[in-house]
């Protein structure tokens, strides 16, 4: 048997990248946030919080940050350099703050913590919506794919909450929930 | 990284095609007309050589048989702005990749080797006895399941497939046979058949009737009836126990254990029956006519029991896998990562096929039975002819057939040489032939193959080709 040995065609040589269009990937709720129960926090430099509009208005900042999040296996899998789209990760949330008071405004910025505690600022994540006291609200954290690259040392993420309202006064009874996450990319990264 | 359930799906198919390497064979159909060839006895029973032989213990027949319509390199692999990438590339579009792709996929290999073999005449009648290794695998994937794994899933509305008829089987077994083969009707009519002892090696069926899965973002739904029929020396099943994050165990097939592959874990039975028919003597026929052979056989009919302790069968659940996002939860203190409810996910859906032991019995398993149908003219008394041989080999899910051609020249009792030409399989990309050195003294020697070409990457992976064979023997003369 002749054997016509097809160079082009060397495996070894080939782009063995691949990307399987993976449905939304249910990931679940995090643990309930209790008002009083986390650090204070503060804004990062160059984050604007727009005002209420109220005509008194206080501001408390707390943070949360849910640890060791990121894996280099899941960095890989979503967050790959040459992803064509973002990764979304689409939540819903209830929050209860002062009895449910309608006033209360709550802004939440993501941060990205590297594997050195460091804070990537050079990643930057859209702020979501403001949200108010109510369930099922909507919470979409949009991790754009231009910044895949930077998050590749990615480890914690960061949740800093920005309360305002007329006056606040957090009880135990505080909280926000976040639920029913599901991630949405552009696909599943793998190599043959 | 864990392997993606798609992964495991998607590896049958090129497992199979990076498998190539130790691919096995079939005689070749190119040595069906060629009267000094003694394996070609295993195409029909009653084809016999010129003469009594004894096969070179070991070497009396190695060889490697591989057929496709799909599985090679070229199909599942593109170029773009000059580096070649796989299908799974996001610069292949779907379109360009599914026009490549049948309705039905399948692979066929198969493995003969024979470590004996000795045919003795005794006046009109020809014995021949061998001993031998059979093996093969196939394979079939629905189109589908690439589209499937090609496209995927929306992120903004629900996507579902229903995919059927995935399957494959694997077979091998030592052979020990006799052939017997004597003409009648004035030596017009030779009939033949072998009887077959077999000692199974092992044998396994995997056949998943239905695989249902739709998702979105609210729910991934998933179905499954998959039935796994195995067979080898002591076949157990292995299990991994999880913890999913409510506390509940959960149970994941891991595996199999054996026991010593020393043994036949079953015993079999098989037949092969032939007959070949000259015109030269037929009445009423024009000359022109008479010149005609024709011969039909049918080899391995046959069974092998497997034991019951050598034996398991296997089914999934055949019941509905829901996951939402209500399921799992993240720890804020670390102890969960992406990655962890990932593949919690990944073992959740698993589920929908997770093979449980059904029942514990024997099983009796049929061999692949082929039909060999021929035609041969001889001209220039018996220097050269033409032949045409179909065959059909008879799958458990799907037949392989092939149509050859082949032209056939015997200037000298001790030579003899084949062209051919497949029909099915060739693709135009290459050709057949065989040469056979049959002195009436020392070695004798053959080598043979329908794909004489075969495009193959460095790492012997089939590119354009869609079937590879080839056989090669040593025997001395009585």
């Amino acid at each position: 048997m002749q054997s016509c040995m097809d160079d082009d065609y060397d495996f070894d040589d080939m782009d063995k990248n691949a990307n399987f269009l993976i449905p939304p990937v249910p990931i679940g709720d995090i643990d309930v946030f209790k008002i009083d129960e986390l650090d204070f926090g503060v804004i990062p430099p160059g984050i604007e919080i727009p005002p209420t509009g109220l005509p008194i208005e206080v501001e408390e900042v707390y943070e949360q940050t849910v640890e060791s999040l990121f894996t280099e296996d899941i960095l890989d899998k979503f967050f790959y350099k040459d992803a064509k789209g973002d990764v979304v990760l689409e939540s819903k949330v209830d929050i209860d703050i002062m009895d449910n008071n309608p006033d209360v405004t709550i802004d939440i910025v993501i941060q990205i913590i590297d594997d050195n505690g460091r804070a990537m600022t050079e990643v930057k994540i859209p702020k979501p919506a403001r949200l108010k006291c109510g369930e099922n609200q909507s919470l979409n954290i949009v991790f754009p794919n231009e910044y895949f690259d930077e998050m590749q040392t990615a480890k914690d993420l960061k949740f800093i909450i920005v309360l305002k309202s007329k006056t606040i006064n957090i009880s135990s009874e505080d909280y926000i929930y976040i639920k029913e996450i599901v991630l949405k990319s552009s696909g599943l990264h793998f190599e043959f | 990284m864990k392997s993606l359930h798609i992964n495991i799906l998607f590896a049958l198919g090129l497992i199979c095609l990076l498998s190539i390497s130790t691919i096995q064979a079939q005689t070749p159909r190119s040595s069906y007309f060629i009267e000094s060839a003694y394996n070609r006895n295993n195409l029909n029973p009653a084809l016999r050589p010129n003469s009594s032989y004894i096969g070179v213990p070991f070497l009396t027949g190695i060889g490697v048989d591989y057929k496709t319509n799909t599985f090679n390199l070229d199909n599942f692999t593109q170029k773009i702005d000059g580096q070649r990438v796989t299908f799974m590339h996001t610069g292949v579009s779907t379109e360009d990749f599914m026009s490549e792709i049948s309705k039905k996929n399948y692979l066929s290999t198969d493995v003969s080797y024979d470590i004996f073999s000795m045919g003795l005449y005794k006046n009109d009648a020809f014995w021949n006895f061998n001993l031998g290794v059979k093996a093969h695998v196939d394979v079939n994937l629905p189109k589908e399941f690439f589209r499937l794994v090609k496209e995927g899933f929306s992120q903004t509305q629900r996507t579902s497939y229903d995919l059927e008829d995935i399957n494959a089987t694997g077979n091998s077994f030592i052979e020990l046979g006799v052939s017997y083969s004597r003409p009648f009707l004035n030596d017009n009519l030779i009939l033949g058949a072998k009887a077959k002892v077999l000692g199974g090696i092992a044998n396994f069926d995997l056949d998943a009737e239905r695989l249902d899965i739709a998702a979105d973002s609210e729910e991934w739904v998933a179905r499954s009836r998959v039935k796994l029929n195995a067979s080898a020396p002591g076949i157990k099943p292995k299990y991994k126990e999880k913890e999913r994050q409510n506390g509940e165990m959960q149970e994941m097939i891991d595996g199999f254990d054996f026991d010593n592959w020393g043994t036949p874990s079953g015993y079999g039975l098989g037949f092969d029956i032939g007959a070949v028919y000259d015109f030269k003597d037929m009445f009423m026929l024009p000359d022109v006519l008479r010149n005609f052979k024709a011969s039909l056989s049918f080899t391995d009919i046959g069974f092998i029991s497997w034991s019951k302790k050598n034996s398991a069968q296997m089914v999934s659940p055949d019941e509905e896998i829901i996951l939402t996002p209500n399921d799992y939860t993240i720890h804020t203190d670390g102890s969960t990562s992406l990655e962890d409810i990932f593949d919690d996910v990944m073992d959740d859906l698993e589920q929908a096929v997770n093979l449980q032991e059904n029942k514990k019995g024997g099983r009796t398993t049929s061999l692949r039975t082929t039909m060999n149908v021929g035609l041969e003219y001889s001209f220039l008394s018996n220097t050269l002819s033409a032949g045409l041989l179909y065959s059909n080999r008879f799958g458990n899910y799907f037949n392989t057939q092939e149509l050859t051609l082949s032209g056939n020249y015997r200037p000298k009792k001790w030579l003899a040489a084949t062209l051919s030409y497949s029909f099915l399989h060739s693709n135009f990309n290459t050709f057949g032939g065989a040469v056979y050195l049959t002195p009436s003294k020392g070695i004798n020697f053959y080598v043979a193959s329908d794909y004489i070409i075969s495009n193959v990457s460095p790492q012997w992976i089939p590119t354009t080709s869609n079937a590879l064979n080839v056989q090669l023997g040593f025997s001395i003369p009585m």
